[in-house]
């Protein structure tokens, strides 16, 4: 592994015995596996929903709901598929009905193909919005919500990627399934993703212009 | 592979998810294209900028026996 592999993924473990043998325990009644399936994820789940929903009651709502719906579906899990991709898959549909559910769901900017003027003009505006912050906030505070809401205007497609692959440490291959996409358009949409963010934060353009 | 080639798969060249081929193909090319290079590179810094810039949030006191209370009702429903 690279020194910036390192910085952008842990290593993964081996688990024994795996998700699956689990959830199978699950379906057959085991509380037991219940407990160590919620072990492993929920902190997981906790950080996927709380990068999507602000409000702290509903992540831990919405963590909850999908928790019972790993444990009241179990017998529905199909053992040849991969448990993380399911689980996942469950979450994102739990954000989704809260979006609906609440309307909360920011449409500002949503879908707009940026320019770079427009880049700019929006990076005024999150510019704007950081002086509303406390005072006190360190540079690192103000940098960490800028960025935030930077991620939480992406798409939503392209947003749901750099979480899956940013702080979740998926593999694009995991994403492709969770996303129910071929992975060349897990790919582009991290290209859009990452082109914009870089926009945003505003670092220096690399040479080429690849127009994927 | 050219650069439009190498820059579609340098997502998963950075994630180390390239099978052995692009792998070969994405080091042979770095090695001599400098403009390839500086895009790996500063995609790279975006990347740990955006990862290290929104920390963990802390998963609620209390969440986890919430959570098993609520799956110990369910379960005594269904017997
Ligand atoms: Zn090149």
């Amino acid at each position: 592994m690279t020194n910036t592999e390192a910085k952008l993924r842990k290593p993964r473990q081996r688990l024994d015995p795996s998700d699956e043998v689990l959830i199978g325990r699950l379906a057959e009644g085991d509380q037991s596996a219940f407990n160590e399936i919620f072990d492993r994820y929920h902190r997981q789940i906790y950080n996927f929903i709380a990068k999507q929903v602000n409000d702290r009651e509903s992540c831990e709502d919405l963590t909850q709901e999908v928790f019972m719906r790993v444990y009241k579906s179990a017998s529905n899990f199909d053992t040849s598929k991969k448990f993380t991709s399911w689980l996942y898959k469950i979450a994102l549909n739990e954000v989704k009905r809260h979006w609906k559910r609440t309307g909360a769901r920011q449409t500002y900017s949503l879908n707009t193909p940026l320019s770079n003027e427009a880049g700019e003009a929006e990076r005024a505006d999150f510019i704007e919005d950081a002086r509303e912050v406390p005072e006190d906030s360190t540079e690192s505070e103000l940098f960490s919500r800028n960025l935030r809401q930077l991620i939480d205007q992406l798409p939503d497609k392209q947003r749901t990627v750099v979480l899956l692959k940013v702080y979740q440490e998926l593999t694009f291959e995991e994403i492709a399934e969770i996303c129910e996409c071929p992975l060349s358009t897990v790919l582009s949409r991290m290209r859009y993703a990452v082109d914009k963010l870089r926009r945003w934060l505003g670092v220096e353009d690399g040479q080429a212009e690849y127009g994927l | 592979m050219d650069c439009k080639k190498i820059q579609k798969q340098i997502f998963r060249f950075i994630y180390g998810e390239s099978d052995e081929y692009e792998l070969r193909a994405i080091k042979a090319h770095l090695e001599i294209c400098n403009a390839c290079e500086a895009e790996q590179k500063i995609i790279e810094e975006i990347l740990v900028q955006i990862k290290s810039g929104v920390p963990d949030d802390p998963v609620p006191d209390g969440f986890k026996e919430r959570v098993l209370s609520q799956v110990q009702a369910l379960a005594e429903q269904d017997s």
